[in-house]
């Protein structure tokens, strides 16, 4: 999957105190399972099919339960993925609930483990209660929509980065549904509103001109400085 | 086969005679009283059950799950998401013993959800899967008019900023396939200022064909 969803899916994890690590590569993915026994995987399937595979031999006493991400609207896909012992199914584009529940109640059922959700994170000046779906800029207290959520997390998560508005759109709305072309940009200005962010100074999402949006973190603005020296 | 009941009580009262091999349980309506129901039936007899809900919010995701549901499908879900959950669910409680029937009649038509065939008098064709989910829910609600933000609501959700045409053009390009007369449509009629309604007999949506 791709960088900026995976860092989504890393960040939004937070919530469940859960520590992450990412790979691409099939050896070191055999290398975590045996060294750092994940408790839980998620896969993309539709770009590391054979990572479900890589799984299933190098499996520990207890299985690692596998949630697979597609963004493929396909039973027969779906059904092949859970008889080859995928555990569960989140459908790209998602909403942050289901990175939080759906993770939740399998660790439940294989692990017999509650995880303790921990509803509020910390980025960078916000404050944010995913169960509340509250997010507090300073003192002011305010509500996002899900999709809004989804946004903010995206952006943050990849602080520093340029997100192009057709990475926002796949990400968010996924590829099928027909949208307004101008989508990103309007659900941007609102959660702008939302955050009190003037687009001409703004404190949190940048408007990087010809190429989309960039979460603003004192941190990744230091780092990119230096990168380009 | 399924059988449909509207409240929580009724649902006890259903399961004290007929055993399912699966609850679909909306937890939107009574939710106390929807949750509870799901946790009594773990604690009389382990029948899988599958959450509906239309918020999908986090704490309502938890509690469904805390109170001993299987799984949880979101409204709106495309018919594909839930069957492919459906059948996800049966495999894992009773291994292979549930059969699945992918092609169901309905109305002179036959629908095939794993492949997404449509099949009309002697034309076959694809259907993308929103059309596939508006076709589902036209024919499952034969005879009663649909309205255009209904259709919307059900299908792209209640938070999706759309086109204001987008209903009519989906329903254009499933007519178009589906070979209609535009005058004298067979499946899928248009009620002016209102929304639209299928025409077809669909009494059999919830059978398999043989």
């Amino acid at each position: 999957m791709s960088e900026s969803i995976s860092n989504l899916v890393a960040l939004t994890l937070q919530h469940g105190r859960y520590e992450s690590r990412r790979t691409i590569d099939a050896d070191e993915c055999r290398q975590l399972i045996r060294e750092w026994e994940p408790q839980l995987a998620f896969i993309d399937l539709d770009i590391y099919p054979n990572f479900i595979d890589v799984f299933h031999r190098e499996q520990a006493v207890v299985p690692t339960p596998i949630l697979a991400f597609t963004r493929k609207r396909d039973t027969a896909l779906k059904m092949s993925a859970f008889e080859r012992g995928v555990d569960d199914i989140i459908e790209v584009p998602f909403t942050l609930d289901e990175i939080v529940a759906r993770p939740y109640a399998l660790m439940r059922r294989v692990h017999r483990i509650d995880v303790p959700l921990v509803p509020k994170i910390r980025l960078d000046g916000l404050e944010v209660d995913l169960i509340e779906q509250r997010v507090r800029v300073g003192g002011r207290e305010l509500s996002l929509t899900p999709i809004q959520q989804t946004l903010l997390y995206l952006l943050a998560a990849n602080a520093g980065e340029v997100l192009s508005r057709e990475e926002l759109l796949t990400s968010i709305w996924g590829g099928e549904f027909e949208i307004e072309s101008n989508v990103v940009d309007r659900h941007i200005r609102e959660l702008r509103v939302k955050l009190g962010d003037d687009w001409r100074t703004p404190q949190f999402i940048e408007t990087m001109a010809g190429k989309g949006y960039r979460f603003k973190s004192q941190a990744a603005a230091d780092r990119g400085g230096e990168a380009a020296k | 086969m399924t059988r449909t009941v509207a409240t929580a009580e009724a649902g006890l009262n259903e399961l004290r005679e007929w055993r399912p091999h699966l609850l679909l349980v909306d937890i939107d309506q009574e939710r106390a009283e929807s949750l509870d129901f799901i946790g009594q039936r773990i604690a009389n007899r382990r029948i899988p059950t599958i959450a509906l809900t239309i918020r999908g919010d986090l704490k309502t995701k938890l509690a469904a799950f805390d109170h001993g549901a299987d799984d949880i499908v979101t409204v709106p879900f495309a018919p594909e998401e839930l069957l492919a959950r459906v059948l996800a669910l049966t495999r894992r409680t009773y291994g292979d013993a549930v059969p699945f029937a992918p092609a169901i009649k309905v109305a002179g038509l036959e629908i095939d959800l794993l492949e997404q065939r449509v099949k009309a008098g002697a034309s076959e064709v694809r259907l993308t899967s929103l059309e596939l989910s508006l076709l589902y829910l036209l024919a499952s609600n034969p005879g009663q008019t649909l309205a255009r933000d209904e259709i919307l609501d059900a299908l792209w959700g209640a938070d999706y900023v759309a086109e204001s045409n987008v209903v009519d053009r989906h329903i254009r390009n499933l007519r178009k396939k589906l070979r209609e007369n535009g005058r004298r449509p067979r499946f899928i009629g248009t009620v002016p200022r209102k929304g639209y309604r299928f025409l077809g007999r669909s009494d059999r949506l919830h059978e398999s064909a043989s």
